[in-house]
């Protein structure tokens, strides 16, 4: 009762809800020890999974395919990786020595306890971390073998490769249905109609989107439903033809048929597109994605087939996860 | 310490209470009385304009009286028209804004989007405190420092090169509309970009976001995710800005040159004018209470009273809106 006028305060000058204040900032002095005893034991655990991650990635195939892009080779099993990351906002040390890779055509899943550093892991995927006053990172991500936070490397660029969608629908507000899905474009300077309305449409169409809205392209782009808008910031994303799509929960602000046809979406998308999605709703994990990596206090926990890791989970944490017993 | 309070609770007895509620209902009875006196005076103000002002109405005609252009007080001999002053007051305005919004946003694009966080307040601070300024000593500096820097570093090059254009002809001397305009740039700085800053600042970091991940620039993110999103808010902070200009006298009155009939018609930036509160200030004690000249004086102040109006009820709904629609977006 003492404690909690302060916790709310921090918790409300980071920007987070009570909900993940009480995931960190348990007042109950027996819950604290017993997380503690848990983190003794995951903790080796965890060693162990990120050196198996580190020997696989160090397997001659594997590490013959992430090497800089070279022509007409197929990119090998990792599009985007990232190695050895570490994340901080301020003092607060989020990501601790992550080392992950995502395949192409492949929708990998990343789940885990609200708080635990799933947004801060894709955020970094694409440098939007870096944005955010006060946040820095150590380590590396490598996009087709190209380190992304290398000097020479752009940020803007990467954010063109590398797309991303929100947790709540923000189509730009003055902008109509059509003007939303070509900002990106026109930012990179794309101004020939005939081709901006070929983009438009295409995206529209891939994003599931363009036979609902096909007669309304000058309506303004929140004048739709929710899931039509998520559907629109997903058009908007591929517009600027990414290789990589991040989706930050992408589902959790919309009712379940809204999420249905997102899921739908997503497993269409990842015949073109490299996909990584972020979710806390471990039904929507196993539905749509082919590998899951559960994340636990910045922590890789264990990573693998989404059947694998649901069925039959190597780590404890990971069981007591997947079945509901925390988070 | 649940307890202290439940003490306290108790403690409080049933004379306090009634007290408590006398108050409550005195403190209704006071701010319901308050704020229909503030509606009574705009009512009354209203009536006292309409109505010292009939005389000159019923002599020249409404539209007499805002298209004339001559002006001359002398009993057998008067003229009353407005519309140089009405101009004089649109120009000064309209340069005012031209040059400070363009300032004022950029400052507060500066605030919200730009400046490291230990910069931020105090710089916003030094800024609002140029509000507090009274508006005389705007008008002293512009008298006796600002008018040399415009004769000096704008008018003498304009008069020197573009000279022959009409906007530009007359001499440089610094006492004109353009200094009138520039002074009220100045002067409106500090509400447009406090008001445009705050609006930006009420824009969701979603937006930003969004712009960022297409692979936005800095600058385009503030573009498309901040200005666009922020555009009815920014565009209310410049009405603001307007009604200020509009209804500014005294700095005005100082540096404008205090011309009178068709002379005082704006034509050319270089040119001495009037706008309708600098005339009614400068005439109002000399004007004869048996002559028309009040009159045609309070006239002016209807005008002047009804833009001021119009402009602030529209600048209210504007940044009302936004800030509404601000709240109802923050989840
Ligand atoms: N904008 C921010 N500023 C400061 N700290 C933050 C911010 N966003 C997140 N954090 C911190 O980083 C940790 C991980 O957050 P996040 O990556 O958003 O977790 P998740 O997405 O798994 O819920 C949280 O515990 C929170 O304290
Ligand atoms: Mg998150």
């Amino acid at each position: 009762m003492e404690a909690s006028p302060a916790t709310i305060r921090l918790c409300e000058t980071t920007g987070l809800g009570s909900r993940s204040c009480a995931d960190h900032h348990s007042p109950h002095p027996q819950h604290y020890s017993q997380t503690g005893h848990q983190g003794k034991i995951w903790h080796d655990e965890v060693t162990n999974v990120t050196v198996e991650l580190l020997i696989e990635k160090l397997k001659p195939e594997n590490e013959k395919r992430v090497e800089p892009a070279s022509q007409g080779e197929p990119m090998g099993p990792f599009k985007i990786r990232a190695e050895k990351l570490n994340a901080w906002f301020g003092q607060n040390h989020v990501l601790k020595d992550i080392s992950i890779g995502f395949r192409e055509n492949e929708v990998t899943a990343i789940i885990g306890p609200s708080g635990c550093g799933k947004s801060t892991l894709i955020r970094c995927l694409n440098r939007m971390h870096e944005l955010v006053p006060g946040a820095r990172t150590s380590g590396s991500v490598f996009l087709d073998g190209a380190e992304i936070y290398s000097k020479h490397v752009d940020a803007v660029q990467v954010r063109r490769t590398v797309g991303m969608v929100f947790q709540k629908p923000n189509p730009f507000p003055t902008m109509s249905v059509y003007d939303n899905v070509a900002a990106g474009l026109k930012l990179n300077g794309m101004r020939n109609q005939r081709k901006l309305d070929e983009a438009v449409l295409n995206s529209l169409k891939k994003a599931a989107l363009w036979d609902e809205v096909k007669d309304d392209l000058d309506k303004s782009g929140v004048s739709l439903s929710g899931g039509q808008q998520q559907r629109l910031c997903i058009a908007r994303a591929l517009a600027v033809e990414p290789k990589v799509i991040l989706m930050d929960e992408p589902c959790s602000a919309l009712d379940p048929i809204a999420t249905a046809k997102i899921e739908e979406l997503i497993a269409s998308l990842k015949e073109q597109y490299t996909v990584v999605i972020v979710t806390h709703n471990m039904q929507q994990a196993a539905r749509v994605s082919d590998r899951t990596a559960f994340l636990y206090l910045g922590q890789v926990i264990e990573y693998g087939e989404t059947t694998h890791l649901f069925e039959n989970p190597a780590q404890e944490l990971t069981e007591r996860y997947v079945t509901g017993k925390f988070g | 310490m649940q307890a202290k309070e439940q003490q306290v609770r108790q403690g409080s007895n049933s004379l306090l209470d009634s007290l408590g509620g006398f108050l409550d209902a005195a403190f209704q009875v006071l701010s319901t009385y308050s704020a229909t006196i503030v509606a009574g005076v705009l009512v009354l103000m209203t009536v006292v304009l309409v109505a010292g002002s009939s005389p000159v109405f019923r002599r020249f005609g409404f539209i007499g009286f805002i298209t004339g252009v001559n002006w001359n007080p002398v009993i057998g001999k008067e003229a009353f028209g407005a519309l140089p002053y009405i101009l004089g007051t649109l120009v000064t305005s309209a340069i005012a804004i031209t040059i400070g919004v363009p300032i004022s946003l950029g400052i507060a694009i500066f605030l919200s989007e730009m400046s490291p966080w230990a910069v931020r307040g105090p710089v916003s601070q030094l800024i609002e405190l140029l509000a507090a300024v009274p508006s005389v000593i705007y008008g002293l500096w512009g008298l006796f420092v600002f008018r040399f820097w415009v004769r000096d570093w704008i008018e003498t090059p304009l008069s020197t090169y573009v000279g022959s254009l009409p906007v530009f002809s007359g001499s440089p001397f610094g006492l004109d509309v353009l200094t009138a305009g520039l002074i009220l740039a100045i002067m409106i700085i500090p509400t447009v970009s406090s008001v445009s800053r705050e609006v930006m600042l009420a824009v969701p970091n979603s937006q930003r976001e969004a712009a960022y991940s297409l692979g936005a620039t800095r600058w385009e993110a503030v573009r498309i995710g901040v200005l666009n999103y922020s555009r009815s808010g920014i565009f209310g902070a410049t009405i603001l800005g307007l009604g200020r200009a509009v209804g500014e006298t005294m700095a005005v009155t100082m540096v404008i040159g205090n011309a009178i009939g068709p002379a005082a018609i704006p034509t050319s930036l270089l040119k001495a004018s009037q706008t309708l509160g600098s005339l009614i200030a400068n005439e109002f004690n000399e004007a004869d209470p048996t002559s028309l000249h009040p009159a045609a004086l309070i006239g002016l102040g209807l005008i002047l009273f009804i833009f001021a109006l119009l402009i602030n009820v529209l600048a209210q709904l504007l940044v009302w809106k936004v800030l509404k629609v601000k709240r109802g977006s923050v989840e």
